[in-house]
């Protein structure tokens, strides 16, 4: 079932407009929003947010057309998201009352609101300062409580905009357990803006990348990281194990994440001759199917993903163990 | 000279007795400028965040006029109030001249755009994140307008401080339209004007240190909020 369908939908901001042809977001996902800053990541979110309406486009939120000028609906829908802003602002009061305050609004009884405003302090382990001001809280604190008065609502989803930016690795390991904790068990759709690459693959089911207003979906499969060493013939290499060099092309950076999308990948029972320069051999360790095409991870070192049609699958009799060539361009290795 | 000194004597005598003419004064002063005050914020605090949130065209001209009518002269607003409500006048068979609630309701013209126009720099001069983050929480209008009404409450309360301060301490309003009636509408400053007319100087001096009282006091409370406020901000 999809969470947001948008169609036509295109904003203004700063020098750029948003613009955004056709995109579903299936619920129950996370998706991660990357891109370097001012790409447009946090005009998207608010217009997923219904913060503001976008210029033109269409947009449909759990498969019903979202009517934007009708202040009760944008209310209602508002109330089934939860939104950390970047740059967050906490009221001028304790840190309990900021988390509470969004339950309040939705008018939960106050037995329940203290419950589940405890329980969320003390999973940020924040129960300490509860009675704190909020003018009196450190940045990392400040940005801890703004997240735990976005998570306490228990919303259908979940938006946020870079809410690991401030806070130490102990924290974000703890904001990270919560969001898939809240993703799992209540099927929660979680858009992340986050800088961080490692943070949107280990999160998300899917990251969208965004640039100049456009966005594009990336594979979350075949992801890795490591220094360019410059080789002959204006190709890079990246050292994965020592029998696993993939080459790409030049690149400004030295220390680099690439991805290698799964459907570019060609799987053979011998190497062949070809323009490809990335080939390794290894062996299949796990099959699944997706959507009636199956998914091959072969261990060649590290482990590759290639996608392959049923018909393939049968052709070439492949199998848990089956030794298989894993052959791509070097086009195919893309620079995040 | 020494007129002055026994005036001085004399009012300090008729302020620690609690001379009942004194008192009736100082309670007319205090009720009138009260009630103007309350329906001030009833009228202005909403209308000043309504105007300082939508955007409609005719705003800016709108706050404009409200800015300039924040200096309006007194005698201005007596002189204007005064030709509707004179016998001539389209409002003159209420028969509200010469009343207290005439100088409540020329007390509430003279303030309202001081109310609304302070609480109108009080919104906009707000932390840029708390309108997204209010809305963002799921509020609707009425709860939005609360956060808003906690969030600017230092700017608010200080724009009902000096717009108190503004009506307790007017005379061309109270003069013009309460008329000055001996227990009926005098008021601290129609009092003193006409104490010193006399050339009686000891109920005059009395209700000047009432007056100079209640200043220092409204300051105190002044000066308190933009403690408050700044401890909140730091």
């Amino acid at each position: 079932m999809s969470c947001y369908e948008l169609e036509g939908v295109r904003q203004k901001f700063n020098e750029f407009t948003l613009k955004i042809e056709k995109c579903c977001f299936i619920k129950g996902k996370i998706y991660s929003l990357v891109g370097p800053n001012g790409c447009g990541k946090s005009t998207f979110l608010n217009i997923l947010s219904f913060l503001d309406k976008p210029l033109e486009g269409k947009i449909s939120f759990k498969g019903k057309t979202v009517d934007n000028s009708n202040p009760r609906e944008v209310v209602s829908l508002r109330r089934q998201i939860g939104y950390f802003l970047q740059n967050t602002y906490l009221f001028n009061m304790s840190v309990y009352d900021n988390v509470a305050y969004g339950l309040k609004l939705r008018k939960i009884p106050e037995s329940e609101i203290r419950r589940r405003a405890g329980s969320m302090l003390a999973t940020l382990s924040l129960s300490h300062i509860s009675d704190k001001h909020v003018r009196r809280l450190s940045g990392g604190e400040a940005q801890k409580v703004a997240l735990a008065r976005t998570l306490v609502l228990d919303t259908d989803v979940l938006l946020l905009d870079e809410p690991t930016s401030n806070v130490d690795k102990n924290s974000t390991r703890v904001i990270e357990e919560v969001v898939l904790a809240l993703n799992k068990e209540r099927q929660t759709t979680v858009f992340v803006a986050t800088h961080s690459f490692d943070q949107a693959y280990r999160l998300s089911h899917n990251v969208v990348s965004m640039i100049n207003g456009g966005i594009k979906e990336i594979s979350c499969e075949n992801v890795f990281s490591g220094v360019l060493v410059k080789e002959e013939n204006d190709l890079y290499a990246l050292k994965l194990t020592d029998t696993v060099v993939l080459k790409l092309v030049y690149c400004e950076n030295k220390l680099v994440t690439v991805v290698v999308d799964p459907k570019d990948i060609v799987l053979s029972l011998e190497q062949f001759d070809s323009s490809a320069c990335n080939s390794f051999s290894g062996k299949i360790n796990k099959i699944e199917e997706v959507n009636g095409f199956l998914r091959v991870f072969v261990d060649v070192g590290v482990i590759f993903c290639a996608v392959v049609t049923q018909a393939s699958f049968h052709r070439l009799q492949l199998n848990i163990g089956r030794k298989i060539w894993v052959t791509f361009k070097v086009a195919s290795v893309k620079v995040l | 000279m020494e007129y002055i000194f026994a005036g001085v004597k004399e009012a300090f005598r008729i302020i620690f007795t609690f001379d009942a003419q004194f008192l009736r004064i100082v309670f007319t002063s205090i009720r009138v400028s009260t009630s103007a005050t309350l329906l001030s914020v009833l009228f202005g605090v909403p209308l000043g965040i309504f105007l300082a949130e939508k955007k409609f065209f005719g705003r800016d001209t709108l706050v404009v006029i409200i800015n300039t009518l924040m200096s309006i002269p007194t005698v201005v607003v007596g002189l204007m109030l005064y030709s509707f409500l004179s016998r001539r006048g389209p409002l003159g068979e209420m028969g509200l001249l010469y009343t207290s609630a005439a100088m409540i309701i020329g007390q509430f013209v003279l303030i309202l755009p001081i109310i609304t126009g302070l609480t109108i720099t009080a919104i906009q001069s707000l932390d840029g994140r708390v309108r997204k983050t209010i809305w963002s929480m799921g509020a609707d209008y009425k709860q939005g307008l609360i956060m808003f009404l906690h969030e600017a409450r230092y700017g608010i309360l200080a724009a009902v401080v000096v717009g108190f301060g503004r009506a307790f301490s007017e005379i061309g309003i109270s003069m013009m339209l309460g008329g000055n009636i001996r227990g009926y509408t005098r008021n601290i400053t129609t009092a003193i004007a006409l104490e010193t007319s006399k050339g009686e100087f000891a109920l005059g001096i009395s209700l000047g240190v009432v007056l100079l009282a209640i200043s220092l006091v409204i300051n105190l409370i002044f000066t308190q909020l933009q403690k408050r406020a700044k401890y909140e901000l730091l």
